[in-house]
């Protein structure tokens, strides 16, 4: 997005320089010229327009006069008033009311009334003539931010729905593979209870065989026990692709990634100060993924009907005893105390359609680097959950 | 040799292999079980009759591959086919290739019960099938050319005349084939005789 702005705002200077480069050839060969800048200009998605000291519109283009809803008639040798817009009027009074030769203004203005909101991004650029001796002028360049916005909140949506998605994808891995293994278990476990159960209903059972079938079902218990164990461990062992992390890009990224989320629930995401003095490794796929849970976690705590101050804040210091801490914390409802100690177990959820992994998985995922995951009530309201990361000479030390 | 009718578990996971062929006892069937594929290619023989339950993912060689082995070889015992999770796909080829079921596990025991009950019903009919076709082939090949001849033409719904015409022959001498191939076939009446030929075919 940003990269989008910065051309956007390239080729508005462009366009810029371009016209006040025609427009100084104006001068020379005026009435031909005109005519054939008007076709070029009126094909421009830009509105633009060159006014006076004296804020009358000398020029204008189709583009102009459509942004602000005005026949060229309007216009045509009118102030900037009759544009009807007051922040526009005592923006280009502001830059007038100076010698007109500092830098060039840029701002945004809204135009009420239209459905949907319409918004323009507004740049006045002071220009001195140079062959001529004649007054300074000011160029004015309009174009219309709403269809930029709403591009901006369709890549916002994409973004956000795409986290989503490869959040699902790793829940529907883990609980696929989880059904397959616990489906031999349970198969073995129903049969043999069955079986026992006919035969002991039919009246024609030997209770040798009846005890076999309820030791080996018993057994098979204790095998499905060891794969929920093993799901643990394999969660846990699985360091490939640690790399030194760009802790403030990286929570830039998940951020942005939750800003959809937190704008459907009307929550404000403050990241705070981002000390990385000590240098972190980790795998950045799996950090960012516990720092988005954490997030979606915290912004959808925050009670849908609530009346209180609706944030949660990131933030990164570095940790007492050497590496780094993160911080997530909300103004939420916080956690029943009781409820602390079954946070991180898996299939545990307070949420009306959770699962129960995700806090379980962020815990696996930070333990894995050697790191500690702890929530805590705040003071004043809400939760907190704390990460923290060992700092790399540990890690490196830790694996020697 | 003869075999009672025999359900045949194939799965390599012993627990579930073992249960599966408790619940089968309890239900007063005889088992046997095979803990891969290649073991039960060894043992099986055509004239076994009963059901196969199959796993389908196994290692070394997949349900499918195995009931793909068992058709070249002429097995015809019905296959039903166990699944860890639902497969599409796969589900869809079993059934092509003649599968009587697919089943998800964990199963319902009643409803495993109730399939396997079916499949051996049907494998009982396609048993004796078979046998009829079998004891028809044997006495088709009693015929003399010149009788065969005839069978066809009588099964085509020809007359003696057309008969005797076509091939050259009194009519009288089609009287005498047709009494001794009648014979030979075993056959009460004309209808037996065409449902007996359409049968074998």
């Amino acid at each position: 997005m940003v990269t989008l702005l910065a051309l956007l705002t390239g080729f508005l200077l462009l366009a810029c320089i371009t016209l006040a480069i025609a427009y100084r050839r104006l001068g020379r060969n005026a009435r031909r010229n005109r005519a054939q800048m008007r076709a070029l200009t009126d094909h421009l998605p830009l509105g633009i327009a060159t006014m006076g000291r004296d804020g009358r519109h000398r020029y204008f283009n189709q583009a102009y006069a459509d942004w602000f809803g005005l026949a060229r008639e309007e216009l045509l040798g009118q102030g900037v008033q009759a544009c009807g817009h007051i922040e526009y009027s005592s923006r280009f009074e502001a830059m007038i009311a100076g010698d007109v030769s500092g830098p060039e203004v840029t701002f945004e203005i809204e135009m009420s009334g239209g459905e949907p909101e319409r918004r323009a991004r507004v740049s006045l650029v002071p220009f001195r003539p140079v062959s001529e001796a004649g007054e300074p002028i000011v160029i004015a360049v309009v174009s219309d931010v709403s269809a930029n916005n709403l591009v901006e909140a369709e890549m916002q949506r994409q973004l956000s729905e795409m986290a989503h998605v490869a959040r699902l994808a790793t829940m529907g891995e883990l609980a696929a593979k989880l059904a397959h293994e616990l489906n031999q278990p349970l198969t073995a476990i129903s049969s043999y209870t069955r079986a026992s159960l006919r035969m002991m209903r039919s009246g024609k059972w030997e209770s040798s065989e009846l005890i076999d079938a309820l030791e080996d079902a018993s057994a098979q218990a204790e095998r499905a026990a060891d794969i929920i164990r093993g799901l643990r461990n394999f969660l846990r062992k699985s360091p490939s692709g640690r790399k030194p992390l760009d802790l403030p890009h990286l929570i830039d990224e998940v951020v942005r990634l939750v800003q959809h989320e937190a704008r459907a629930h009307r929550v404000e995401i403050h990241v705070g100060a981002t000390d990385q003095s000590q240098a972190i490794s980790a795998n950045r796929i799996e950090i960012e993924q516990v720092l988005f849970n954490l997030l979606l976690n915290a912004i959808e705590s925050i009670p849908a009907e609530g009346s209180g101050r609706r944030q949660v804040s990131i933030t990164t210091v570095a940790a007492e005893g050497g590496g780094v801490e993160i911080a997530v914390a909300d103004s939420g409802a916080g956690f029943v105390e009781g409820v602390s100690d079954h946070l991180f177990d898996p299939f545990f959820s307070t949420k009306k359609d959770g699962m129960g992994m995700g806090l379980s998985i962020c815990r696996t995922i930070v333990e894995a680097h050697g790191g500690v995951l702890r929530a805590t009530n705040n003071a004043m309201g809400g939760a907190t959950f704390r990460i923290t990361l060992p700092a790399i000479e540990e890690e490196i030390h830790d694996e020697a | 040799m003869k075999h009672e009718p025999t359900v045949h578990v194939v799965d390599d996971d012993d627990a579930v292999r073992k249960a599966m062929c408790m619940l089968f006892r309890s239900d007063g069937l005889s088992t046997a079980d095979y803990a891969a594929p290649d073991e039960f290619l060894t043992a099986v023989e055509s004239s076994m009759t009963g059901c196969i339950v199959l796993d389908i993912r196994m290692p070394g060689m997949d349900g499918l591959d195995l009931q793909q082995r068992l058709q070249e070889r002429e097995i015809t015992m019905p296959v039903i086919f166990l699944t860890g999770h639902a497969d599409v796909p796969k589900a869809v080829r079993a059934m092509k290739q003649g599968a009587v079921d697919f089943l998800e596990k964990p199963f319902d025991d009643e409803h495993l019960l109730t399939r396997v009950q079916y499949a051996l019903a049907k494998g009982a009919l396609q048993k004796h099938r078979k046998a009829e076709r079998d004891q028809m082939a044997k006495r088709l090949e009693q015929l003399t050319p010149r009788e065969r001849e005839a069978l066809n033409l009588i099964v085509a719904g020809r007359t003696n005349k057309e008969i005797a015409d076509q091939l050259h022959i009194s009519a009288r001498t089609v009287e005498v084939h047709r009494a001794r191939l009648m014979k030979k076939l075993e056959a009460e009446s004309l209808s037996d005789l065409v449902r007996m030929v359409l049968g074998s075919a």
